[in-house]
């Protein structure tokens, strides 16, 4: 390049980067294609799984609310059972990080996870110890930590309480059913939220109202929360509580409701129906560009996950013990490996650009 | 950034190239080593201020009094400023990235190195069975059954044995921050006005307070001198002929731009925005802050910011006050893309503007751990508006590497880029 005529290489620069990007979108799938596929995928993946997330955390709010009124072993065990359908329900749907989730910090304030320095342990004991009753109120949960009104939390008020803490209407009670009020409120205002706005926004892009300058705009948005996810997985939810070759159970997702796994399940499940469970999907994409080979070896990753995955012993707090289930989970995150390099790969051929991430610079 | 925008981008550069008589457009090896040569005199400026910083607390081991612990502390804010300069090198390339956790580790569970205060620090954690280990206090460690004869604290014990032991990233025992918690203990202010106020006697030999005040300055002595070495390895590293300037000026054209993009992205938009400011303020605590002991996180912001700044318009102001500058990324950019390099350059000036506003509200008292408070809603928008602004920084960076056209260039040099794929596609 230095060699060529300074007055001249600019406009030749400037022509072929012309070249390049109108070659490369001609390639791409279509607006029309990607307003197709953001809308199959907002009506039949995202939209679905944000009811459930309502339901189920509604739920669990009344449930706490009963044990809270009427403590007894069978409504603990019911609340704890409300507890594992929410925590299903928001497993289906953590990928999605971009719209009503992120609206102040919902996504955060849903699951501060994983939690490195203790300190959802730390903030709730002074919640505990404090037993101020100012600390119970929507208000005060609004301005509060994101490590005492989540789903972690939550989880730790429900599954290391004795029914005995949960009585007389204690402080600890209480804070149970406001912070699972709090996860119910949360639930139901991002799915209002997409419903009334984020969800026109998507199918109007390019238009002056709409959020998004194109649809295929709005596609990464979606392209993010297929791909992102894997790696987050692999390192966060299967390397880490393997620790290097020594095992850290406890680094795990979800260890007291002993779901690690299933949290893990659900994930690529989930993953795999944004992929192609929809009636456009990325799959159906890949194939009308005629990258049909690529989506093939797609569909036969996730398939061979699911799989390596089901033949997993749970619980993993206590099967990551045995070498056998180590070497699964090693395998588990190759393949994990594998299917980001693929799906990236594809992601160039679609002329979509992730960008930096926010887990970049860990 | 919009496709829209990005098209039209173009189109504007190349007519605004046609029809202007361009000034010459910098050449990649002409770009790489105005990089090299900033990465040198910043890490040059990081040595020399350390080797300050090593004079002073000689100073306070030699008379340890309420005035030459202050200086000390003086001397290792003034060593935070080129160092923070320094961190748009660590994403990118994989020699920094890897001898960083050495100097700049952090978060750290500082009850590994000396005494805290339990009902500020908790007991233990679920984490790290060395939560509280105090190797000043202990002349031996039990890790995972296996005794550590800690009775000599040297440079070599905390760097080989100490560091990073059990395998847990807090287990801090060396850099930056261990000094910085030698030098001012725990802040036990909350989100209160205040910074950490360990008593000069604690470095006593007379009047001990503290206990141990022997092995606390024979710590002090060996993380400095670490500091120093380490540092000096990084120097060299960078100068002619030096493995990290190598490592770059190897590289392909578009991979070598593809990595000072990479390194100002990663840095700006998962490290700076995210793991050290806006987790912050979503947990609203107080040891959620780069320089939690100091209270000095809002230069160190400043400076981190200010870093990314020197590596694209190529050019850095020496803590002497001359300037290393040469054809910067910046010139190169705008040659092909006038629209995206003037976008990136008001959006580093905002970002510059927003961690200023940090440093004015510091200067009111209102430090980071004070602004991230739960009660204090104008201090969480005003670190709220750094995070949006080095957001949007990152937009204008992703702009670039589309224009450039720099998508799926394979890059080796950080734990986070080990899978470029994630980052640059």
């Amino acid at each position: 390049m230095n060699s060529m005529s300074n007055t001249l290489w600019p406009v030749f620069l400037g022509i072929s980067l012309l070249v390049i990007i109108a070659g490369k979108l001609h390639a791409a799938p279509t607006e029309q294609q990607w307003q197709s596929l953001n809308q199959s995928l907002v009506e039949e993946h995202i939209l679905p799984r944000y009811r459930v997330l309502q339901l189920s955390s509604a739920k669990l709010a009344s449930s706490t609310t009963a044990l809270c009124r009427q403590p007894g072993q069978a409504q603990l065990e019911k609340t704890r059972q409300a507890f594992q359908q929410t925590m299903n329900a928001w497993q289906e749907v953590q990928h999605i990080q971009f719209g009503p989730i992120e609206t102040l910090m919902r996504n955060f304030s849903m699951q501060f996870w994983p939690d490195k320095k203790n300190l959802i342990g730390k903030q709730l004991n002074r919640l505990l110890q404090q037993q101020d009753p100012n600390t119970l109120s929507t208000d005060y949960l609004y301005k509060a930590s994101i490590g005492v009104k989540g789903l972690p939390a939550l989880e730790r008020l429900l599954f290391t309480s004795s029914l005995t803490e949960l009585t007389n209407n204690s402080y600890r009670c209480q804070l149970s059913q406001a912070v699972s009020v709090y996860i119910a409120d949360n639930s139901q205002a991002t799915l209002d939220e997409w419903i009334h706005g984020y969800k026109d926004s998507l199918s109007s892009a390019g238009r002056e109202e709409s959020y998004y300058d194109s649809h295929q705009e709005a596609a990464v948005d979606m392209m993010k929360s297929m791909i992102e996810p894997v790696e987050a997985i692999r390192d966060q939810k299967i390397l880490r509580p393997l620790g290097d070759g020594k095992i850290r159970p406890k680094r795990s997702e979800s260890w007291r409701s002993q779901r690690s796994l299933r949290n893990i399940r659900l994930n690529i499940a989930s993953l795999s129906h944004l992929y192609s469970g929809t009636t456009t999907s990325v799959d159906s994409l890949l194939r009308e560009q005629g990258r049909t080979a690529q989506a093939d070896n797609i569909i036969t990753l996730f398939n061979r996950l699911e799989t390596q995955l089901e033949a997993v012993p749970a619980p993993l707090i206590t099967s990551l013990y045995q070498p056998e289930t180590v070497s699964q989970l090693l395998q588990i995150s190759d393949a994990l490996q594998q299917l980001d390099h693929l799906l990236s790969a594809e992601m160039i051929a679609m002329n979509i650009q992730l960008g930096f991430n926010s887990r970049d610079g860990d | 950034m919009h496709l829209k925008s990005i098209i039209s981008t173009v189109i504007l550069a190349s007519t605004f190239q046609y029809s202007v008589a361009s000034t010459a457009i910098p050449g990649t090896s002409d770009i790489v080593r105005t990089y090299a040569d900033i990465a040198l005199a910043t890490y040059e400026d990081s040595l020399n201020s350390a080797k300050e910083l090593q004079l002073s607390t000689n100073n306070l081991l030699n008379n340890p009094t309420q005035s030459s612990l202050n200086k000390a502390r003086a001397a290792w804010i003034a060593a935070r400023v080129p160092y923070q300069q320094s961190e748009v090198f660590r994403f990118g390339n994989i020699l920094v990235d890897n001898w960083e956790g050495r100097v700049n580790a952090w978060p750290l569970d500082e009850g590994l190195i000396d005494y805290v205060d339990s009902s500020h620090y908790g007991s233990e954690s679920d984490e790290n069975n060395l939560y509280r280990a105090n190797v000043i206090a202990n002349t031996s460690l039990r890790v995972g059954g296996v005794q550590i004869d800690a009775s000599h604290i040297t440079p070599e014990l905390l760097s080989e044995t100490l560091h990073e032991v059990d395998g847990i990233e807090a287990n801090v025992a060396t850099g930056y921050h261990a000094i910085e918690f030698l030098l001012w203990g725990q802040d036990l202010n909350g989100t209160s006005p205040g910074a950490g106020n360990r008593p000069a006697t604690d470095f006593n030999l007379e009047n001990c307070t503290g206990g141990h005040c022997d092995r606390r300055r024979d710590y002090l002595q060996a993380a400095t001198q670490l500091l120093i070495t380490d540092l000096q390895e990084m120097v060299d590293n960078w100068k002619e002929g030096g493995e990290a300037r190598q490592q770059i000026s190897d590289k392909s054209e578009k991979r070598a731009i593809a990595t000072i993009l990479t390194g100002m992205g990663s840095l700006a938009y998962g490290e700076l925005a995210g793991e050290r400011t806006k987790l912050g303020l979503m947990l609203h605590d107080p040891e959620e802050e780069h320089d939690c002991f100091s209270d000095n996180t809002h230069w160190s912001h400043y400076y981190d910011a200010k870093g990314i700044r020197n590596v694209y318009q190529g050019s850095y102001t020496r803590i002497d006050g001359s300037t290393v500058s040469g054809p910067s990324l910046s010139a190169y950019v705008a040659a092909q893309a006038a629209v995206a390099n003037q976008n990136m350059l008001n959006k580093l000036q905002a970002t510059e503007n927003a961690a200023q506003k940090l440093v004015d509200r510091a200067a009111q008292g209102e430090t980071f751990d004070v602004l991230i408070g739960e009660d204090n809603a104008s201090g969480n928008q005003t670190v709220q508006n750094f995070v949006d602004a080095l957001t949007e920084e990152t937009r204008a960076i992703e702009n670039i590497i589309a224009l450039l056209q720099l998508e799926g260039i394979q890059l080796e040099g950080s734990d986070s880029l080990d899978n470029p794929a994630q980052v640059l596609e």
